[in-house]
């Protein structure tokens, strides 16, 4: 813990020296192992199965997994859409770094809870797919934030990026309770029999898993978050710097060349 | 036994959702450190600013 | 002196949908491309359900806003692109327009290329489809409220992908998400008409309502930036 060159800690503690750790993320991912252990042992093995009336028997635990989901992945939505506003608002990269990096995150997560909903659903519907309210809205909202993904790959100028980015960043945001409205009542029209709920009603352990499931998620967001976000900050300053010295190169040949130096271009955009 | 059959598939379920769960968001992480190590290579140590 | 903004943004408006409707007038393009297509949509429609069980008619409201929908994207694509060719754009950003009006003004010619595909489209569903329409005065303000709702959305998405190389593959998957609801609340409300029990109807066009005032109202705020970055 003393080295000289760069404090990069001892044992547990030691981190890369080309990696986005610092020790107060060592420090937050060892938590989060250790919750995670923690709860799949609460989750798997100390609950009980769900015994009530309509009971889910062991299939509760699935719930276990794709209700933290669902909570980190509208988390990570809400944080892209803040952190667009703040970029429109203060115009550092900063904000653009953080909002793409939540949105990536975000989907990551709507992926688990698509297909954590679906396996549950499949075990109690006998279909891989109902048109449950929640599990389409989130669907739509999956293709949504592909969308924020597809069309921060189709800009290349970084600044023209981050001002689209974070427009739509808002804008979409605004949709997802207009698309969850919409569903809700749209189904509530044609729910025929009784579809079995997404929604368990359970206590005791099983509450306490479901809840310790959602801090758990909530913690390896922001331990994702921390990393993501500096990966997304150090590519920005790379290509930051990549472009200033092909811009160097170019003027230094021209100069070798004894011909003018050129003025400096503005890299065309995508069209 | 039509109990315990049920259950057993049951159980089936249950593992296929945590070893998706824990792949995809174990599968992540790897990827974010490892392309973090790949770019913070390419960087001069002043411009990583949260390395303490 | 807002009065003065709002009436030189109408103004500019009415510039811009002028100069659409004239360029079609000429180009006849949503005439001679876009309104086959959606004709074309019907009739896949009958190929994909079996005309003989009665299908087509019971989801006539549904299949309606489908090539709606799919037209509209054709639409927005023509609007836009009819700016992009030439550094059109580049003209229109550095002209004196008001970026609101230009919105608004491309919203109104999507809004009304989209009405002239509906009124066809909706003749086409009782011809091919057999299904007779009742409850008029609904299915009228469903048209009107959903095509704005899907103008507004559309010039917004639209002049976000104009500028890009992606822009036919991009745009499709930023609306249809959005527009879903719009396609939800259309669908109830033409069953609502054709089944002759108006009630709930209504219900879905006010969210018809509140959906294009929310779009409208969010594009007159964004579209300047947009339009910046295009």
């Amino acid at each position: 813990m003393t080295s000289p060159s760069s404090d990069t800690g001892a044992g547990i503690l030691r981190l890369h020296p080309d990696g986005t750790a610092s020790r107060g993320s060592r420090i937050l991912g060892i938590v989060v192992l250790v919750s995670v252990v923690v709860f799949l042992y609460v989750a798997l093995v100390a609950s009980a199965p769900d015994k009530s009336l309509d009971a889910q028997g062991q299939l509760v635990r699935i719930m276990y997994l794709h209700v933290p989901s669902a909570i980190a992945c509208y988390t990570a939505f809400f944080v892209t859409a803040v952190a667009s506003g703040m970029y429109l608002w203060k115009r550092t990269m900063g904000w653009d770094a953080l909002a793409a990096s939540s949105a990536e995150i975000g989907v990551l997560f709507v992926a688990l809870t698509l297909l954590t909903g679906s396996i549950w659903g499949h075990t109690t519907w006998g279909t891989w797919w109902e048109w449950d309210p929640r599990l389409t809205s989130t669907a739509l909202m999956f293709v949504l934030y592909l969308g924020y993904l597809a069309l921060r790959r189709a800009v290349l100028d970084p600044t023209s990026r981050a001002k689209q980015s974070a427009i739509l960043g808002i804008i979409a945001f605004v949709n997802v309770p207009i698309v969850h409205y919409s569903v809700d009542w749209w189904r509530s029209l044609h729910q025929t029999a009784t579809v079995a709920s997404l929604d368990p009603q359970i206590d005791g352990l099983r509450l306490f898993a479901l809840m310790f499931g959602m801090v758990v998620a909530m913690l390896l967001y922001v331990w994702l978050m921390m990393h993501r976000f500096r990966l997304a900050f150090a590519e920005a300053a790379l290509e930051a710097k990549g472009l200033d010295l092909a811009l160097a190169e170019r003027r230094a040949e021209a100069r070798a060349d004894g011909g003018t130096v050129p003025p400096s271009v503005k890299t065309e955009g995508a069209s | 036994m039509g109990v315990v059959l049920a259950e057993a598939s049951a159980w089936t379920y249950v593992t296929a959702s945590y070893a998706i769960t824990i792949g995809l968001l174990g599968g992540y992480s790897a990827w974010v450190i490892q392309k973090g190590r790949k770019v913070g290579k390419q960087l001069p140590p002043e411009d990583r600013k949260w390395s303490s | 002196m807002a009065d003065l903004a709002a009436e030189s943004m109408l103004r500019d408006a009415a510039m811009v949908v002028g100069k659409d409707l004239r360029l079609e007038w000429r180009s006849r393009v949503t005439l001679s491309q876009i309104l086959p297509f959606a004709l074309l949509v019907l009739i896949l429609f009958a190929f994909a359900l079996d005309p003989d069980r009665r299908i087509l008619e019971e989801a006539t409201p549904g299949l309606f806003w489908l090539a709606v929908l799919f037209s509209m994207l054709l639409a927005i694509q023509r609007a836009y692109a009819v700016e992009t060719t030439d550094g059109v754009i580049d003209a229109l950003r550095l002209s004196d327009l008001d970026p609101a009006g230009i919105f608004l003004g491309k919203a109104a010619g999507i809004g009304l290329h989209l009405l002239v595909l509906e009124v066809v489209l909706f003749i086409g569903v009782t011809v091919l489809y057999g299904a007779t329409p009742h409850g008029g005065l609904l299915v009228v303000v469903t048209m009107l409220l959903a095509t704005a709702g899907l103008a507004a959305a559309g010039s917004l998405y639209g002049v976000l992908a104009a500028g890009l190389r992606v822009r036919d593959t991009l745009l499709p998957i930023l609306m249809l998400p959005v527009v879903a609801p719009v396609l939800i609340a259309g669908t109830e409300a033409f069953s609502a008409a054709y089944a002759n029990s108006s009630g709930d109807g209504w219900k879905w066009c006010g969210l018809l309502a509140a959906f294009s005032v929310l779009y409208l109202a969010i594009g007159i705020f964004a579209f300047e930036p947009l339009l910046e970055e295009s």
